[in-house]
């Protein structure tokens, strides 16, 4: 049903945003992490999105033009940490540098609020089109 | 002389609802991949398949088909400017036009309903 795949499709992008909002959270958390299980400091993670055009509710590839949107990986951002000079601190090197992850917390927040947005969005869309569904349900009552 | 089988309405007003659900899903689509680097805003061009509808309509009264589903052709991207990576959503756009979609929709049905009405008037005898 034509309408269903419209929620279908919005709802992708739901579950797309909310990744990329925990993943944003994710970096936020650890933007002062210096020790985690691979070693080393956090190293600030992405989503990256990618069309889908295969509906997994329905099984069936969607028609042309019409696509969703899913988290394809998750990447890890590859510019260098952040060097402090802290001689005190556990973690320092021999010249007395700590690594700290490579968080901007300005852009992990500029980031949380466009992906909260976008989420939105997707919400307003969804609801329009379960306002047309209800309203087709009731035709000829 | 009624004759709901002879009544143009209802298969014109399917084919159109068929086809605002279908352009409501192009839009969600849209929206969905905003943030989706390269992704290039689609629609459907609704306007000119009414059109052709009606046209059709005018021809011969006995020559109405129903419009048949083959809506790939009527896909077209939008030229909006591009964003740095890639993507062309102007996500204001999308949220009026799926609003004014929905809207467009609601009112097909509305319509289908008073003729279901109206109809059913007739065939309870003015409603006795």
């Amino acid at each position: 049903m034509n309408l269903i795949t419209a929620i279908d499709v919005n709802a992708s992008g739901l579950t797309a945003q909310r990744k990329r909002v925990e993943v944003s959270s994710s970096n936020l958390a650890n933007a002062q992490t210096t020790r985690t299980l691979q070693g080393g400091p956090y190293r600030r993670k992405d989503v990256v999105f990618e069309t889908d055009s295969f509906d997994e509710t329905l099984n069936i590839a969607m028609d042309d033009g019409i696509s969703g949107v899913e988290v394809s990986q998750i990447v890890e951002d590859p510019r260098p940490f952040d060097r402090r000079y802290e001689p005190g601190h556990p973690d320092a090197d021999a010249e007395g540098y700590v690594a700290y992850p490579n968080v901007n917390v300005m852009e992990e927040m500029a980031n949380l609020v466009e992906g909260s947005r976008s989420y939105e969005a997707n919400l307003a869309a969804i609801s329009i089109v379960k306002t047309m569904i209800n309203r087709t349900l009731e035709l000829g009552r | 002389m009624i004759s709901p089988s002879d009544d143009r309405t209802f298969p014109i007003i399917q084919d159109l609802l068929s086809w605002t659900s279908k352009r409501q899903q192009a839009l969600g689509s849209n929206v969905a991949n905003m943030d989706t680097p390269g992704y290039r805003a689609k629609d459907y061009s609704f306007e000119s398949e009414l059109s052709s509808t009606l046209a059709l309509t005018t021809t011969s009264d006995k020559h109405i088909s129903p419009m048949t589903e083959n809506s790939n052709a009527r896909v077209y991207e939008l030229d909006n400017p591009e964003k740095p990576n890639g993507n062309t959503v102007d996500i204001d756009r999308e949220l009026t036009e799926i609003t004014k979609n929905g809207v467009q929709y609601l009112t097909l049905v509305q319509y289908l309903n008073q003729k279901i009405r109206t109809l059913r008037t007739a065939i309870t005898d003015g409603g006795r």
